[in-house]
């Protein structure tokens, strides 16, 4: 077969450059191979691609293996040649056309998809940025920025003055972002609320918003005294700090004032103090220093102050380590026989004589009759009880003994005898009762304890007075401090009268308490351990108002 | 000789923040406020204020960056930014008092640490990747590169042209498109798993191990070779290249977009602070 070959080469020009070739072979091998008829130097094209053979006029391309040959845009193992077919091998193009004189059959040839790779590695700048793969900073960041300006700043801000607004946002907590802690466990039920405190924007939380609530709080100090209404509770008091509200206990803080009363207060009547350890002033409790009005006082414990009570009790006595011989045997006695602590256990329960005393001291006048007892603190009625018992006795006793002697009734005279009979009566009970008054008031009876004075209208007991509260500026607490035996802080085992003030000095708390900086082995102390803040009689309110 | 921004007049701002740094540390331990260490005692209002200022005149540095005019150089600036920014990660923290929550306060604190991490990022990276680059490259520029290996897979399409098609596919497959680039997570890793140059390498070498082969496809086949490692080679360093620049770039997206939210968070914080005073 004689085949005319033209295979083209377009350049950039556009203007195809023709190389024509006319060969005669069996069959047109077509492929990459040097020895291939219709040599298509690609390497998409296989060594070997495809074959057209045939004769008298028919002529067919058969793809050689499995390659892949296109006719008409179709892939087929064996096709026709046909004029005007367009038959792709690989990235060529094959158009048949009518064969000139003397030839089987004509092929034009153009690469019509070249080689790509040149592009292919002229990579752009572009893709080896790493924006490529990142969305927009400028994007991003305003973004973002917008969303955290509105969500934690214009919200809150409109919030705060627009109730409209304020109520529309409330179920996404606007202040919720704004909160820089939590509040403390009694503040809980107003955290919501941040208005509870914060009145108006940009002014720091004002006293009035913490009085609103603590009505009764009290003063510190005597506005006379010291002037402290220049004071902000929160200078105290600090909140967004967690579950514990933070209240200012530092030495620092009271020393700040205490340790130089002079300059803040001149007239104040208290000690300075610079710390527990060693600046505190001896205690001063409030004693009874004349039983008369009474008129009480804060006395310090140097030298030992003596207390005039008018009561008369030995300590040592009744804590004899052998006993004491009653009538229901050896009782030993301890302190706790007799001091109970009171409710919250700061101070003892008030003696009652006939809670402590009266299982030993009865109050019984007539040996015959020991439940017959007279009542205690109340001389009026002390009286009238013993005439009562000796009445009754004249009553019954005597009369029966007389009415045993019939030799001496005379019949007809009964209403003299009886006359007669009632007056030796009351002169025997009234000289009874005379005999056991004395007796009662006397040095066995009640003078036993007080200090008792028989005047023209009668006996008399002079009012004890015992202080309730010796240490009234501090907080002391009997109840904390139970691990330590009571003989520690007080020699009550050796005291031998009521005049002494079994208190312990400050040194004895000073062997455990060491200050707010204790040295090893002793517990911190700091004021605030034994002293409250709000002391002062006045409410802060009070003081607030008359300002 | 050379000075870089980290060793500028003799490591002057470094010892600026340090002594800024142990300053604030000192205050911190000996101060005992009655509540908490916070933001709101007197030493972290201090340290708030400085901070606040601080991050103004840090992200001042990006603005004057930017201007034209001037030709005093930026050393100074940079070494300033690099080292208060530093100390800025004591002042801030130590401001916090440790007290964090989900609130505008402590996303202003992570947006600053966002900020001041990604710093750290980026100076690492410009003070060790520069040298890398240039051991890297050579003489070669990444241009450079991409056309050797562009020359070099058009030798090796013409050398595979006369070798069985099979093998010549691989070669094609090899060196259709340059495999560089790609992903972000793929510039990043210097990598490429799935290189067909290595493939088509591999093939070869097992090809040639086989020794089934004529003298004259032999000889084409280990001129094949030869091209084939060297431009597997250069492809390594063209993906090394694109990761050293892909690291001393990626910084910047995290840097400045934060430093923008991080102002913007910071004035929510101040404003909201005393707003509830």
């Amino acid at each position: 077969m004689k085949v005319r070959i033209n295979q083209i080469i377009r350049k950039r020009s556009r203007l195809a450059d023709v190389s024509e070739r006319d060969v005669d072979v069996l069959a047109i091998k077509i492929g990459r191979s040097g020895a291939s008829d219709i040599h298509l130097a690609d390497p998409r094209v296989r060594l070997d691609h495809a074959v057209v053979d045939g004769d008298e006029g028919r002529f067919e391309i058969r793809a050689v293996g499995d390659a892949i040959v296109l006719v008409d845009g179709r892939p087929s193992a064996v096709a026709a040649l046909r004029p005007g077919a367009k038959i792709s091998v690989g990235p060529y193009e094959f158009r048949i056309g009518e064969p000139p004189p003397g030839l089987d059959l004509a092929i034009a040839v153009e690469l019509v998809q070249p080689f790509d790779a040149e592009s292919a590695t002229a990579m752009t700048d572009d893709m080896r940025m790493v924006a490529r793969h990142l969305p927009s900073r400028r994007v991003v960041a305003w973004t973002l920025a917008l969303a955290i300006f509105v969500a934690f700043l214009a919200v809150p801000v409109i919030a705060a003055f627009s109730p409209g607004v304020h109520e529309a946002t409330k179920a996404f907590r606007p202040f919720a972002a704004w909160n820089s802690g939590r509040i403390s466990n009694v503040h809980s039920p107003i955290a919501e609320t941040c208005s509870s405190c914060h009145l108006r924007p940009f002014v720091q939380v004002e006293n009035a918003q913490c009085l609103a609530c603590h009505t009764s709080t009290r003063q510190h100090a005597d506005p006379e005294i010291v002037d402290l209404g220049g004071f902000r509770c929160e200078s105290c008091h600090k909140e967004h700090n967690g579950p514990r509200l933070a209240t200012r206990a530092d030495d620092g803080f009271c020393v700040g004032c205490h340790g130089n009363l002079a300059k803040v207060a001149p007239t104040t009547t208290l000690v300075d103090v610079a710390g527990f350890a060693t600046a505190h002033p001896q205690f001063r409790p409030t004693l009874v220093i004349d039983p008369i009005g009474p008129v009480v006082r804060r006395v310090p414990l140097d030298p030992r102050p003596t207390e005039t009570s008018n009561l008369r009790f030995p300590h040592d006595k009744h804590l004899r380590r052998d006993g004491l011989r009653t009538t229901a045997g050896n009782v030993t006695l301890t302190c706790a026989s007799c001091h109970v602590p009171g409710p919250g256990g700061t101070t003892m329960q008030p003696i009652r004589m006939e809670a402590q005393c009266g299982g030993c001291h009865t109050l019984a006048f007539e040996r015959r009759f020991p439940d017959w007892t007279v009542p205690h603190g109340e001389p009026d009625k002390v009286r009238r009880t013993i005439t009562g018992l000796y009445s009754q006795i004249a009553l019954t006793e005597r009369r029966d003994v007389d009415r045993a002697q019939p030799g001496r009734q005379r019949p007809g005279d009964l209403a003299a005898e009886e006359k007669t009979q009632r007056e030796a009566d009351q002169a025997w009970v009234e000289a009874r009762t005379e005999e056991a008054m004395a007796t009662m008031f006397g040095a066995s009876g009640c003078g036993l304890c007080h200090a008792t004075e028989r005047k023209p209208d009668g006996w008399t007991v002079r009012a004890v007075h015992v202080s309730r509260l010796f240490m009234e500026k501090a907080r002391f607490s009997h109840a904390r401090h139970t691990t330590v035996g009571c003989s520690e802080c007080h020699a009550a085992q050796t005291s031998s009268t009521s005049e002494e003030v079994l208190l312990p000095g400050i040194a004895t708390c000073r062997g455990c308490h060491g200050g707010a900086t204790p040295e090893t082995g002793k517990v911190a102390s700091s004021c605030l351990s034994c002293h409250a803040f709000h002391t002062h009689a006045d409410h802060i309110r009070s003081a607030e108002a008359a300002r | 000789m050379h000075e870089s921004f980290l060793t500028y007049k003799g490591f002057l701002f470094l010892k600026v923040a340090g002594l800024a740094g142990l300053l604030a540390l000192a205050l911190y331990i000996g101060h005992a406020p009655m509540d908490a260490p916070n933001g709101g005692t007197w030493l972290g209002y201090g340290l708030g204020t400085v901070s606040a200022l601080l991050i103004l005149w840090l992200a001042w540095f990006g603005v004057r960056k930017r201007r034209y005019g001037g030709v005093q150089p930026l050393k100074g600036w940079l070494s300033a930014h690099v080292y208060l920014g530093s100390a800025l990660l004591v002042l801030g923290t130590l401001h916090t008092g440790f007290q964090f929550g989900w609130n505008v306060h402590s996303l202003a604190y992570a947006l600053m640490l966002l900020v001041i991490a990604s710093g750290i990022f980026g100076t690492i990276a410009y003070s060790r990747l520069p040298r890398l680059v240039a051991a890297n490259r050579g003489r070669q520029t990444l241009e450079a590169m991409i056309a050797e290996i562009s020359s070099l897979d058009r030798g090796a399409r013409q050398a595979a042209m006369a070798l069985d098609d099979k093998v010549n596919a691989t070669v094609v497959a090899a060196s259709e498109r340059l495999q560089l680039g790609g992903s972000l997570i793929r510039i990043l890793s210097g990598r490429e798993p799935a290189c067909r140059t290595a493939a088509c390498l591999a093939h070869l070498e097992e090809l040639a191990a086989k020794g089934t082969l004529g003298p004259e496809e032999g000889a084409t086949l280990s001129t094949l070779v030869r091209l084939l490692y060297r431009k597997g080679e250069l492809l390594h360093r063209a993906r090394l290249d694109l990761r050293y620049q892909a690291l001393l770039d990626i910084w910047l997206h995290v840097h400045i977009p934060a430093t923008v939210l991080l102002i913007v968070a910071l004035i929510a914080h101040v404003v909201s602070v005393f707003f509830f005073w």
